[in-house]
């Protein structure tokens, strides 16, 4: 026997065959085998936490050997975010440092937009800003690393759209969330809307990543409650998508299945009492980890129907992913039924003997009742929409066209697609 | 015209990759073998065409084809010497060149298989795309019974 199994015979199980060693099998995913015979993992973003952290915002920076010795400091952030004082916290946290912050753009849309992108990339420009920093949800953060791009390189927004065409590094972004679901503090992704053309902007590219994220959970404290939920379960829907993916890895699904735990855990007491910093914590750092798993691994149909809706009846991102994903986690499950009966265990429902094909339903009704327990209503019904045919097909069709359909773990055609969108709106089977 | 998806189609599409100045500069990471399988195509056969670069130019080709099902073809194990290898039936494939289908659709699709170092195709994006446009600039029939 091997020194590494003596003593925990219970726990070792063998494959009855003399020539293979004794293993340990795992509990949670038993030892499937891997998904990707090729794996490429990044998460670049130096990640800083901590209670109070935005105070030392000097110091955590003058720390840095590449940061250290820079200088000029602009900040974007939103008006809203800018009457709440953000930008004293920001001046008081380099109090007694060298940074200088020399302007303040406070000037994005709730919904980023190229022209914000256009006057953020000037502002920067203009006062020869050599660190971004980025306070504020998905929409100040991705604004800020499209004007970094443009700011460095040159041009507009739409010359860098798709993946990889960045051409080089870009001024070093500090992402502050104030949210706690975008992951856009750690993911090399921007999304930015043209509200001209009624169009998204993509942009990936390993440039885009931040150099740093801070996260300060005392800055999610005057989030209210529903955004709290809202953004809490965009995180999630970011963690069960990354986990069940055509493009799933170790090293992801790791991180993903404990940021599942730690949202089912903590989200609800968060959104109950924003004075609970021991969950809002849990909350921001699992947004975090979320990002970083669906950055790698991609995403799935939640996405790709919740961007359909969001941009087709305005309706908040997050709020979207949270009605979708029962909807669709039921969609997938027949395709991997032991990474939803995983998904199961981490929601905190408990196995009771039942094998994986028995167990994997128990991950959807405990979204289920997250949703309930948030306020979160069972239908795109409950928040206005009809199930007729014309709202459905436009739905279906813009659904089609989003790249992170083709990361759903169940292949699907348009048909099933149908399907599975006229559920998510009515209910009905 | 071409018949799409022949021998006659392949040459037409390698000249237009070799003659492509932008191509040759938007492809010049572009290394590795392509695969692609068509199954079910025209004269009821399946094709198989290999597509290898280095630094963006084409410096390889093969285009294979036999009655369908082509069993031997369509069990092949994969090579992890590729890039990638895509399966998918000719009409897919035809719909995709025509531009009736879009690519995420395809990717969706479980008539669509593709497999391989998918990180590396994501950041070859720009220039796979570039070859699809340039192959689509190709005339060709549809429907005809070459193979």
């Amino acid at each position: 026997m091997s020194p590494f199994v003596a003593g925990v015979d219970a726990d070792v199980r063998t494959t009855g065959r003399e020539s293979e060693p004794e293993v340990f099998m795992g509990q949670i995913l038993d030892n499937e085998p891997l998904s990707r015979t090729d794996i490429a993992f990044q998460a670049p973003t130096q990640i800083k936490f901590g209670v109070g952290k935005l105070a030392n915002l000097g110091e955590e920076l003058q720390i840095e050997d590449d940061l250290g010795d820079l200088a000029r400091v602009v900040l974007i952030t939103d008006a809203a975010l800018a009457g709440l004082g953000i930008v004293d916290r920001i001046r008081s946290g380099f109090h007694g440092s060298h940074y200088d912050l020399v302007g303040v753009f406070d000037d994005v849309p709730s919904d980023s937009d190229v022209r914000a992108v256009d006057a953020a990339a000037a502002f920067v420009s203009e006062n020869n800003a050599e660190i971004i920093l980025a306070a504020g949800g998905g929409s100040v953060m991705d604004t800020a690393k499209a004007a970094a791009v443009v700011a460095t390189h040159g041009g507009r927004v739409s010359d860098y759209e798709g993946l990889y065409i960045v051409p080089g590094p870009c001024i070093p972004i500090v992402a502050i969330p104030t949210t706690c679901g975008t992951g856009s503090e750690v993911s090399g992704g921007a999304v930015i809307k043209d509200h001209d053309a009624r169009t998204k902007v993509i942009l990936g590219s390993p440039y885009l990543f931040p150099r740093m994220a801070l996260l300060d959970p005392e800055l999610l404290r005057s989030l209210p409650a529903h955004l709290v939920a809202y953004t809490g379960m965009d995180a999630m829907t970011h963690a069960i998508e990354a986990f069940v993916s055509t493009d799933r890895e170790p090293i992801s699904e790791a991180i993903a299945l404990r940021a599942v735990e730690m949202l089912a855990d903590n989200l609800p007491l968060a959104v109950a009492d924003r004075g609970n910093t021991d969950a809002l914590s849990k909350v921001q750092i699992a947004a975090s980890m979320g990002g970083i798993a669906f950055t790698n691994a991609v995403l799935g149909a939640t996405h790709a129907i919740a961007h359909s809706i969001g941009s087709l009846h305005g309706l908040h991102h997050g709020l979207c992913n949270a009605v979708a994903l029962p909807y669709v986690m039921e969609y997938n499950l027949r395709t991997c039924p032991a990474r939803f009966a995983a998904l199961a265990l981490a929601l905190g429902a408990e196995r009771a003997g039942r094998t994986d094909a028995e167990f994997a339903s128990e991950a959807v009704e405990r979204v289920r009742s997250l949703n309930a327990s948030i306020g979160i209503p069972g239908t795109f019904e409950g928040l206005g929409l009809e199930g007729d045919d014309a709202t459905v097909g436009d739905i279906t069709d813009a659904a089609m066209n989003d790249p992170c359909l083709a990361f759903n773990p169940r292949p699907s055609e348009y048909a099933d697609i149908e399907i599975l969108v006229r559920r998510c709106v009515t209910g009905a089977s | 015209m071409i018949n799409y998806y022949t021998r006659d189609w392949v040459e037409a599409v390698v000249s237009r990759l070799r003659e492509s100045a932008e191509f040759r500069s938007a492809a010049r990471k572009l290394n590795g073998t392509f695969v692609f399988r068509v199954l079910d195509g025209p004269g009821n056969h399946d094709r198989m065409t290999t597509w290898t670069f280095r630094s963006g130019e084409c410096v390889d080709w093969t285009y294979e084809s036999a009655a369908t099902p082509w069993e031997a073809m369509r069990t092949a194990e994969y090579d992890n010497s590729w890039i990638m290898r895509s399966t998918c039936p000719y009409e897919m494939m035809a719909d995709l060149n025509r531009g009736d289908m879009s690519p995420v659709r395809a990717l969706a699709s479980p008539r669509y298989q593709v497999e391989g170092r998918k990180t590396m195709l994501l950041q070859m994006m720009r220039a796979l795309n570039l070859w699809n446009e340039l192959a689509a600039q190709v005339e060709v029939v549809y429907d005809h019974d070459s193979a």
